[in-house]
């Protein structure tokens, strides 16, 4: 792989970090790394929203390059004049607890972790570099059956290609490889294997920044330890599929409801309505997020909705929303999973042994997924930060519940989502459960790590504790 | 006192174990095979005469291999894989199963090829291929 691929990437990075920014225009240091991470879902995310309407009014021919320069010049033109305005500014970072000896030792280590996931991922995507199983099925698919012969590209979507291959499910990933692919000139193995990567990292980087721009330095370092020193994420990440791309929108959307019910500024609810709608663009079960935060959005002004925070979330949420809508109605073709008809629909879901199945899974997932697989510490993640929490809980005050509230919600009802698809899936149980149960835990798994930690005492705090003493160091913790 | 070295204790646990299992799973990422091996891109490359010989470059094909004869022996869990890495491969062709179409693709081992040609001689135009792969041309019904 030469540096071309990358290279491709670099206007929507930036398009996405400035729109991020313009949205948000926070100045601290942590704010500005939280953008710098979340820009990367949001850039990817907007270039394959953009690339679909293209393709829509401009199929076979080439020229999306300038949509990209055009798009990327007015962000930037408007972010400058804006920043003009406050004198290129940046805020100290306001450390509300300085980095000691063992936070230091603690941030050398997330360094070290990072390092080596991040080789490994490397490592993954060199030697698949096609990806795997379901990235050969569906996502680079149906970017190549775009890409080539793209003047005919609706006829990809044709209702007699075998339902095996997801004709119907949506298009962020394979419209952004075709994007890419454009720009490169060639359909390359390199574009996927660059854009899997990206998702990665910039998943690992939003955890980090975001826990640390609610909490502290030393949290954010350790939610980057857990969420990349997990084998399962990590390979996850290489493989080339859409499960790390929905974590992040997952992520990024109860991230930003939870900073918003601290700091309730109009930009937050747009960048929540806009990555909740890329995540309904990424894969069907984003659907359920777009649900999720709406209603969070309900619970977080306990259904006094403040109409400018409704009119920021909907228009974020209206672009997205629209072309997974219009690719829906007028382009997919039928899907399976409501195939059949309401009888077998009532028929599987009044089936007390589906029931009984799908928790016997959905429990075994809980217990472990995510283990380290390392001898007697081979336990899932769920109940290493369950003991975490226990010992760790910080007091919550009134102000902050909201926040909470709304990322709770956001995963209840996420697994809520996963639960009825299973309960009607056309497909064999326990074969689909099986399959998919490790990938969808997956998909939530960082947006709980962000709410363990945010909801815990700031590893700073305990380790400056002296063991000999007890002290009331969480009493005059924020939370 | 005991909570305190608990939090400690458990945040060492957290910490090292991550940090061993990220070190393990570097080295378990050498057994995935050579960067230099692509076993996708060697089975696209065996499906290129095959494109090329398709009088058009987006339309319909059919698809059989050893699970559609009834009788010859196969791996289901392989069957699938390869139909699914020839769909890959022939995009934006939409295979279909089976030999209803004007052009077909037979993915056969010998034995599976021989009892399919008995059974269908003189209906198809046959263009074999390397790799154990057939272009069937229908010519009649």
């Amino acid at each position: 792989m030469n540096l071309q691929a990358p290279a491709v990437f670099i206007l929507p990075l930036l398009t996405g970090i400035l729109l991020a920014h313009l949205l948000w225009p926070d100045r601290t240091l942590h704010g500005l790394l939280l953008k710098a991470a979340l820009g990367i879902g949001v850039g990817l995310g907007v270039r394959s929203l953009l690339y679909f309407v293209y393709l829509l009014l401009f199929a076979g021919q080439n020229w999306f390059i300038v949509i990209e320069l055009a798009v990327f010049m007015a962000v930037l033109v408007l972010t400058v004049q804006r920043e003009r305005r406050h004198g290129f500014r940046i805020l100290p970072v306001g450390l509300r607890f300085p980095l000691a000896g063992s936070g230091r030792v603690l941030i050398a280590i997330a360094g070290i972790v990072f390092l080596i996931s991040l080789l490994s991922t490397v490592n993954y995507l060199l030697r698949r570099r096609q990806g795997d199983w379901d990235a050969w099925m569906m996502y680079n698919r149906a970017a190549r059956f775009t890409y080539r012969d793209q003047a005919h590209w609706l006829q990809s979507f044709s209702p007699r290609m075998d339902p095996l291959f997801h004709a119907d499910y949506p298009l962020l990933l394979a419209m952004n490889i075709g994007a890419g692919w454009q720009a490169l000139g060639r359909d390359s193995a390199s574009i996927p294997m660059v854009q899997s990567g990206l998702f990665a990292i910039g998943c690992v980087g939003l955890i980090a920044s975001s826990v640390g721009s609610v909490k502290s330095s030393g949290q954010a370092a350790l939610a980057l330890i857990l969420l990349w020193g997990i084998p399962v994420f990590v390979n996850e990440g290489a493989r080339q599929m859409a499960d790390v791309p929905l974590a992040f929108y997952v992520l990024a959307t109860g991230g930003m409801l939870f900073i918003y019910a601290r700091h309730p500024q109009p930009g937050l609810l747009a960048l929540a309505g806009l990555t909740a709608g890329l995540a309904a663009w990424t894969k069907n079960e984003g659907a359920v997020l777009v649900i999720g935060a709406t209603v969070a959005l309900f619970v977080m002004t306990r259904g006094r909705f403040a109409w400018k925070s409704l009119i920021s979330y909907v228009a974020g949420l209206t672009a997205p929303l629209a072309v997974v809508l219009y690719f829906r109605i007028y382009i997919a073709p039928p899907g399976d999973m409501l195939g059949g008809g309401a009888a077998r629909l009532a028929l599987q879901a009044s089936d007390i042994a589906r029931h009984a199945e799908i928790l016997k899974y959905f429990w075994r997932e809980m217990v472990s997924f995510g283990s380290w697989g390392i001898g007697p510490l081979s336990i899932g993640m769920i109940p290493v930060l369950a003991s975490y929490y226990a010992v760790f809980r910080a007091p919550i005050s009134a102000a902050g519940r909201t926040g909470y509230a709304a990322v709770g919600v956001i995963l209840v009802l996420q697994l809520l989502g996963y639960y009825g698809a299973f309960l009607i899936t056309p497909y064999d149980l326990t074969w689909h459960l099986s399959y998919s149960t490790e990938r969808l835990v997956l998909q939530i798994f960082p947006l709980l790590v962000f709410l363990i930690l945010c909801a815990s005492l700031p590893v700073e705090a305990v380790l400056s504790e002296s063991p000999g003493r007890s002290n009331g160091v969480h009493h005059a913790i924020d939370n | 006192m005991i909570t305190a070295w608990l939090r400690r204790g458990l945040l060492g646990v957290m910490v090292l174990g991550s940090l061993a299992a990220s070190i393990q799973n570097l080295v378990a990422t050498r057994s995935l095979g050579s960067t230099t091996d692509d076993p996708v891109a060697d089975w696209e490359a065996r499906f290129q005469p095959v494109k090329a010989m398709l009088p058009f470059q987006r339309g319909f094909v059919g698809y059989i291999s050893d699970s559609s004869i009834p009788g010859v022996p196969y791996d289901a869990a392989n069957d699938e894989g390869e139909y699914i890495l020839t769909q890959y491969a022939m995009a934006p062709v939409i295979i279909v199963k089976g030999t209803d179409q004007e052009w077909n693709i037979a993915n056969l081992s010998g034995r599976a090829f021989q009892e399919w040609n008995t059974q269908h001689a003189g209906a198809f135009q046959v263009t074999p291929l390397k790799g154990s792969l057939y272009l069937l041309q229908r010519i009649g019904k």
